[in-house]
């Protein structure tokens, strides 16, 4: 590989153009997703009762399924990013899949449930069944400190510099917000401080943060 | 902190990526470093330098 041709593959990792290579991709993944789920529900309903209306659904379902799944699986992004294939890049991908698959995992008692009871659990701050509560529990307490370990452990010191910058965001915002909170909530101007609402508030601190360091 | 990374880099005529397999750190590290946005630790210091075959102080150069 001659100089220029270096110059160009390295100048040819555009980080806004991957971004919304890969939101599109994603957005065809949810198409995908709902083609797979119209399916299940037509084959399920056209096994336990059959009928017309049932294939109707199976009819858009599986095109949409399967040519958007075709076209996903031609065009899938590069997940290293512009990342070369090292053993610790890889450890550190397989990491953020292993964050996605914990938050699944977390979801699927609650989701179970919520098919159960027929409400809407997932979105919800009301009360969840009690086993379906302590398996999420169980599994984000014991995956969290796991995962936060490898994540430091195999991250490049820029990684782990990004992280701590990130955390440091939103913690300050958290010690700034939530006593104020309190305090005002106490003094009888806010309503009761909700704690869900100031993780997320520190969760979208700490993504600005984290993707400001990285790519500003 | 000013730095020559990227001169160095050049000269031996390697992408981003490839000085990222030699140093074991990701290619947003060394295009971090290149620009300034991230100094690196004395430790991955002292690996740039003995990458290069040449003392820290002619790689890296105090802004002051």
């Amino acid at each position: 590989m001659t100089k220029p041709d270096r110059q160009t593959d390295e100048d040819a990792f555009d980080v806004k153009r991957y971004f919304r290579h890969l939101i599109g991709w994603s957005v065809l993944l949810s198409f995908a997703l709902i083609g797979g789920v119209l399916v299940f529900f037509a084959v399920r309903q056209f096994l336990t009762s059959g009928g017309t209306p049932n294939l109707l659904i199976a009819l858009i379902g599986t095109p949409l399924m399967v040519l958007t799944g075709y076209y996903l699986y031609r065009t899938m992004p590069d997940f290293t990013m512009g990342e070369p294939n090292t053993k610790r890049g890889n450890r550190s991908r397989s990491i953020m899949v292993a964050v996605v698959l914990v938050g699944l995992a977390i979801g699927f008692p609650i989701i179970t449930a919520d098919s159960e009871q027929g409400g809407a659990l997932l979105w919800s701050n009301g009360p969840i069944p009690a086993t379906a509560a302590l398996a999420a529990l169980l599994i984000w307490a014991a995956a969290l400190p796991i995962l936060h370990f490898a994540g430091r452990h195999y991250g490049d010191e820029h990684t782990v510099g990004v992280h701590d910058f990130s955390m440091m965001v939103a913690g300050s915002l958290f010690y700034y917000l939530a006593p104020i909170w309190w305090i005002g909530w106490r003094g009888g101007f806010f309503p009761q401080p909700d704690v869900m609402v100031l993780f997320v508030i520190a969760l979208i601190a700490a993504t600005v943060a984290n993707y400001w360091k990285r790519f500003a | 902190m000013n730095n020559r990374l990227k001169v160095l880099r050049a000269e031996r005529d390697w992408s981003q990526a490839e000085l990222a397999i030699h140093l074991d750190v990701s290619r947003q590290a060394v295009n971090a470093i290149e620009t300034g946005k991230h100094d690196p630790s004395l430790p991955l210091a002292f690996r740039i330098a003995r990458l290069f075959d040449m003392p820290i102080e002619e790689i890296f150069h105090d802004e002051a």
